[in-house]
């Protein structure tokens, strides 16, 4: 969900910051303008306590409503003319009873003024708890409601852009599980969200052209393997025919049979990319239950004399598998393998160790001492030494083969032992 | 025997006159479905080898024409490596026996003979050559009516080589006839040579003269 996090990501940061900011504002202005009322009162509370004061009657303090605490005394002599007014925090022990240590902010008006002949100086004190408790009340209210508010188009938010964006993931989905070789191409869900709308018929357009151009390569190779077999198949029996005279000079058969045996060669080659476009073509298509191991020795057995001639010795160890395969893919598969395994084989004891088990199966045999480059090995025509003639391409039929079935091929090279290894 | 044939790539079919000119048979060529279907009509031949890829028509469709008007001729289709479809529709029309490009000219030639052999001896299925004869009914080979115990390679080559006798058949030809596929991929014929070895020794321990005449780096010839 990267994209529905950045979008809301962002938004949700300054969302916050509003809020927070917000908040803080409307608390501080709730608070001074209900403080500042608080200086109205004491002007007024002023006011009252003078008129009462110069009326001369006997009063006690705390039966007026003047303001909250009033602290009065004389002083020998005026020496303020402009009154002063300020905070104060002091212990007010019957403010709370709940908590008598608390601590209470006062709004304290200090004025002097003369009465008769004396000059008094007086201070009148406004609580503010109740102010800010007010404050803090409305600042409360309103954080919450913003907060809750913000929340709830937060996820309403989350919710329609998943919804929003469901043709677009649906999209990627469609082509994540395309392949050229499919043969299909897959529906895209009509949208009305132009750009979405746009991505769909874009990505079937290019999907259009992969498969042509795919197509038209696949249809090039065949021809021009098809071709190509009339023209060898000309040369190699005008061949066969010239060496047929008696008379030829050993020069001249030399000759013969070094072009004869380039054209087998061709035949080969050719024969290998029919195989290989044929996989691709999917003509392999249908299967059947295959013992694997009864395949194996079968194909040993077909390979025993080519084996004997080059002095090696094939061995196996087969459990009993059985698969649901293309028997004949299968069997070229083998081919390949075990016909690697005799045909690079070097050393004096060579041989070829066969191992088919639950897990796959394994070609081991003696071979040259420098390990194949591991890199490319299963890419088409890559030649692991450059007198051999058909190595590259039968590695990547096996690749081809091993694809197809879906299983995982792989080369391992250890102490002058090749090891070709199939899991599936 | 006389054999007509019916190819249309020039190259290809003048080979393929010259091969079974040169080894005694009669020929006739036709290059396109039209001119084939003429000559089958006229129905005097023992044996047919059918392209499948001609320009105006499938060889195939010529199989029918054959077994109206030549009964007894063999089918020989000639069809192309990959095309399953015409092997297996060729042999349920009635076609004897195909062949696949490209071919050995030899694998040809015992090709045509099998099918000749088939259609026209009966029971009597023989390949002899000097005073080695060859019951293929019985998978036997025998040198003056003694049998010779050979192995089944052995048997095969010698049947292969029996059937093209004085040509110089390629180890390539051979090893693709008796072994198959896989041969293509040999890295070296050692395995074609020492079969030919004991196939050799066996004959000369039963007192046959040299026949098999190696010729190095090319093939075997039975002369």
């Amino acid at each position: 969900m990267k994209l529905l996090y950045k979008t809301n990501i962002f938004s949700s940061l300054v969302t916050v910051i509003l809020l927070l900011s917000g908040v803080l504002i409307v608390y501080y202005t709730v608070i001074h303008k209900i403080d500042r009322e608080q200086d109205v009162h004491l002007q007024n509370d002023k006011h009252a306590l003078l008129l009462l004061l110069h009326q001369g009657k006997p009063f006690q303090l705390f039966n007026t409503n003047i303001g909250e605490r009033i602290k009065i005394h004389a002083i020998p002599k005026q020496t303020f003319f402009k009154d002063s007014v300020w905070d104060n925090t002091f212990k007010d022990a019957d403010a709370d009873q709940d908590d008598p240590q608390e601590t209470i902010t006062f709004r304290n008006l200090y004025f002097q003024t003369k009465i008769k002949d004396t000059t008094f100086e007086i201070t009148i004190s406004r609580s503010l708890a109740e102010g800010d408790e007010i404050s803090s009340y409305i600042a409360t209210a309103i954080f919450l409601f913003l907060f809750f508010s913000l929340l709830v188009l937060f996820l309403l938010n989350t919710y329609i852009s998943k919804l929003i964006f469901r043709p677009f993931y649906h999209t990627v989905r469609k082509i994540k599980d395309w392949s050229v070789t499919q043969g299909y191409l897959p529906e895209f869900t009509k949208t009305d969200i132009n750009e979405f709308q746009e991505l769909n018929e874009t990505v079937k357009g290019l999907m259009i052209n992969i498969v042509d151009d795919f197509t038209h390569q696949k249809e090039f190779t065949e021809n021009i393997s098809h071709e190509t077999q009339t023209p060898v198949a000309i040369i190699s029996g005008k061949l066969e025919l010239l060496m047929q005279d008696s008379t030829l000079t050993p020069e001249r058969q030399k000759l013969l049979m070094e072009a004869y045996s380039a054209t087998q060669r061709l035949k080969r080659l050719n024969q290998t990319l029919i195989s290989l476009t044929r996989i691709e073509n999917k003509q392999y298509g249908e299967v059947s239950m295959v013992s694997l191991d009864s395949v194996i020795l079968d194909t040993i057995e077909k390979f025993q004399d080519f084996a004997d001639a080059g002095n090696i010795k094939i061995t196996h160890s087969l459990m009993h598998i059985e698969k649901l395969l293309n028997e004949e893919l299968f069997v070229l598969m083998l081919n390949n393998l075990i016909m690697n395994a005799i045909k690079h084989n070097y050393g004096p004891k060579g041989f070829v160790h066969i191992e088919l088990n639950a897990n796959g199966l394994v070609v081991t045999n003696s071979g040259w001492q420098e390990p194949i480059q591991k890199q490319d090995i299963f890419s088409r025509f890559k030649r692991y030494k450059t007198t051999d003639d058909s190595f590259g391409l039968g590695l990547s039929i096996l690749k081809k083969i091993t694809d197809f079935l879906g299983w995982y091929i792989s080369y391992e090279y250890h102490n002058g032992e090749h090891r070709f290894l199939v899991e599936w | 025997m006389r054999i007509l044939i019916i190819e249309d790539e020039k190259g290809f079919r003048d080979t393929l006159v010259q091969f079974l000119q040169q080894n005694g048979y009669e020929c006739q060529t036709a290059t396109t479905y039209k001119k084939g279907s003429e000559l089958l009509v006229g129905g005097a031949f023992d044996c047919v080898l059918l392209d499948v890829g001609l320009p105006d028509g499938n060889g195939i469709e010529l199989i029918q024409l054959v077994k109206v008007h030549s009964p007894n001729c063999g089918i020989l289709v000639i069809s192309a490596k990959d095309a399953l479809d015409d092997k297996i529709r060729g042999l349920e029309l009635g076609a004897d026996d195909y062949i696949t490009k490209p071919f050995h000219l030899a694998e040809l030639h015992a090709r045509i003979q099998s099918v000749y052999r088939r259609r026209n001896f009966g029971g009597k299925n023989v390949l002899q050559f000097q005073d080695i004869l060859i019951k293929l009914n019985e998978k036997q080979a025998f040198f003056n009516d003694k049998p010779l115990q050979l192995t089944k390679k052995e048997y095969e080559i010698l049947v292969f080589l029996t059937g093209n006798p004085t040509y110089l058949v390629t180890k390539e030809a051979l090893a693709d006839a008796i072994w198959g596929d896989k041969a293509d991929m040999a890295g070296s014929f050692d395995f074609v040579y020492s079969q030919i070895k004991n196939l050799k020794k066996k004959l000369a321990d039963a007192g046959a003269a040299d026949y098999i005449k190696v010729v190095y780096g090319m093939g075997y010839k039975l002369y």
